[in-house]
C-alpha cells in the first residue's frame, strides 16, 4: 500500500517556507546524516528511526539518484523495534531474579535492582532476536510543496514530522480544510472568512 | 489569528464538505461540477461514517447515502466523517476512502497502472493520485466560495435543510 504498487494510502503534510536555493547538496548532507542505523543490542533504546531509500529499506547508501525522482524527493522512513516476546522475557526474569536471591541471600528484590536486572536481562536477549522493520513511503514534491507520507498512523506520522524537520529545517504541517483550501488557491477574502464561521444545523 | 487556530476553527467544515458532496451527488444524480462546465460522475459507495462528540453511526451498504439510517443520523446532529467515494472522468475513474478531519485518502485505487515496478510507475501513479487531488481541491473550492457567500443561508442552506427532512 504505497508508493510503487497496489492501493495508496496517505496523509498530505504542507511544507511551510521556501526551499533554499541550492537545496541539493545540503539536503543530500542532512539525509546522511539522519539516515537510518541498525540497532545494538548494547544500546539502551527499544527503537530507532531514520531514513532510507524508498521501496528498499536495507539500501542505506543513499546518493542522489536514489532519493531525486526529477521535481520529488523520495524516501522511506524506516523504523526498527526490538520486541522481546513477553512469555520469554518473564520466564527469564523469573529465573534470574532467584538467582540473585539465592545468591544475596535477600527475600525481596528493591525496584532499582529489578531495573538494572531488566535491563541487564533485556540487553542480553536482544541478541537473541531480531528487530521488527517498519517502513513507510515518503513522497515530497518539492514544486508544490506537498509531502505524501503512506502511514495513517497519528504516531508514525509524528515521527516522521519531527525527523522531517530535524533533516530539512523547514516546518511540516498536516493537511486539513484549511491548509487543503490555501493549497487550492481560494481566494483570500473566502479564507479570512472560514475560522469565523459557525456549524450548520439541520 | 495565528495559523494553528485558523485551523482549528475551520476544522468542522471538513465534514460539511463531505455532507455538501453527498447532497450534490444526490441532488444531481452523481453528475457534480467541478469547474464551469466541467463535470465529474461522483458517488458515495460501501461505507459511510457518521459522527457527532460522543457516538457513531457506521453503515455498510451497497450504496449507504441512500439509506434512512443516514439520514436519520444526520437530523440527530451527526455528520460524515468517513466515506468510501468513487469518481470518474472521461474513462477514468478513482475509489477511495475519505477521511474528514484529515482529509486522507486510504485505499486509493487509481484508474490505470503500468505493469513494471520502476521509475515510471512510480510518475504515472503520483500524476494519477495528483489529478484526483486537483479535482478534490476544486471541489473544495467550489464549497467553500458557496458557503462563505451570501446565498448560503438564503438560498442553499434551506434546500439542505428540506433534503434532510424529507428524507
Amino acid at each position: 500500500m504505497g508508493l510503487y504498487r497496489g492501493t495508496m494510502s496517505y496523509a498530505r503534510f504542507f511544507v511551510r517556507g521556501d526551499l533554499p536555493k541550492t537545496y541539493q547538496d545540503r539536503f543530500m548532507e542532512a539525509i546522511r546524516l539522519r539516515v537510518f542505523r541498525e540497532l545494538d543490542p548494547a544500546e539502551e533504546i527499544d527503537q530507532r528511526a531514520g531514513w532510507a531509500a524508498c521501496d528498499t529499506p536495507f539500501e542505506l547508501d543513499l546518493t542522489y539518484d536514489k532519493v531525486f525522482f526529477n521535481n520529488y524527493l523520495n524516501l522511506g522512513l524506516r523504523i526498527d523495534t526490538w520486541r522481546i516476546p513477553r512469555s520469554l522475557f518473564k520466564a527469564a526474569f523469573q529465573r534470574a531474579e532467584r538467582e540473585v536471591l539465592a545468591q544475596s541471600g535477600e527475600q525481596k528484590l528493591s525496584r532499582a535492582k529489578k531495573k538494572g536486572l531488566e535491563a541487564v536481562l533485556k540487553s542480553r536477549l536482544r541478541r537473541k532476536v531480531i528487530p521488527a522493520m517498519r517502513v513507510f513511503d515518503l513522497s515530497w514534491s518539492l514544486e508544490e510543496g506537498v509531502v505524501r507520507f503512506f502511514s495513517g498512523s497519528p504516531k508514525v506520522q509524528e515521527q516522521m514530522a519531527e525527523l522531517f524537520e530535524k533533516t530539512f529545517d523547514l516546518e511540516l504541517v498536516a493537511d486539513g480544510i484549511y491548509l487543503g483550501a490555501e493549497h487550492a488557491e481560494v481566494d483570500a477574502a473566502t479564507l479570512v472568512r472560514l475560522p469565523k464561521l459557525s456549524p450548520l444545523e439541520l | 489569528m495565528e495559523l494553528i487556530d485558523r485551523i482549528e476553527n475551520s476544522r468542522f467544515l471538513s465534514r460539511e464538505f463531505l455532507l455538501w458532496l453527498w447532497y450534490e451527488s444526490d441532488r444531481l444524480e452523481g453528475r457534480v461540477e467541478i469547474d464551469d462546465d466541467e463535470f465529474v460522475e461522483l458517488w458515495f459507495e460501501e461505507t459511510l461514517v457518521l459522527t457527532d462528540a460522543s457516538t457513531e453511526v457506521r453503515l455498510k451498504a451497497p450504496m449507504p447515502t441512500v439509506t434512512p439510517e443516514a439520514f436519520e443520523a444526520l437530523r440527530q446532529g451527526k455528520r460524515p466523517a468517513l466515506a468510501k467515494i468513487r469518481i470518474s472522468r472521461g474513462t477514468q475513474s478513482w475509489s477511495f476512502t475519505y477521511k474528514a478531519e484529515t482529509t486522507s485518502l486510504s485505499g486509493l485505487t487509481l484508474p490505470t497502472e503500468l505493469k513494471e515496478e520502476n521509475d515510471d510507475s512510480f510518475f504515472e501513479r503520483i500524476q494519477l493520485a495528483e489529478q484526483l487531488e486537483a479535482m478534490m481541491a476544486q471541489l473544495l473550492a467550489r464549497f467553500l466560495a458557496l458557503r462563505t457567500g451570501r446565498s448560503w443561508g438564503r438560498s442553499l442552506l434551506p434546500k439542505i435543510q428540506a433534503w434532510v427532512e424529507q428524507h
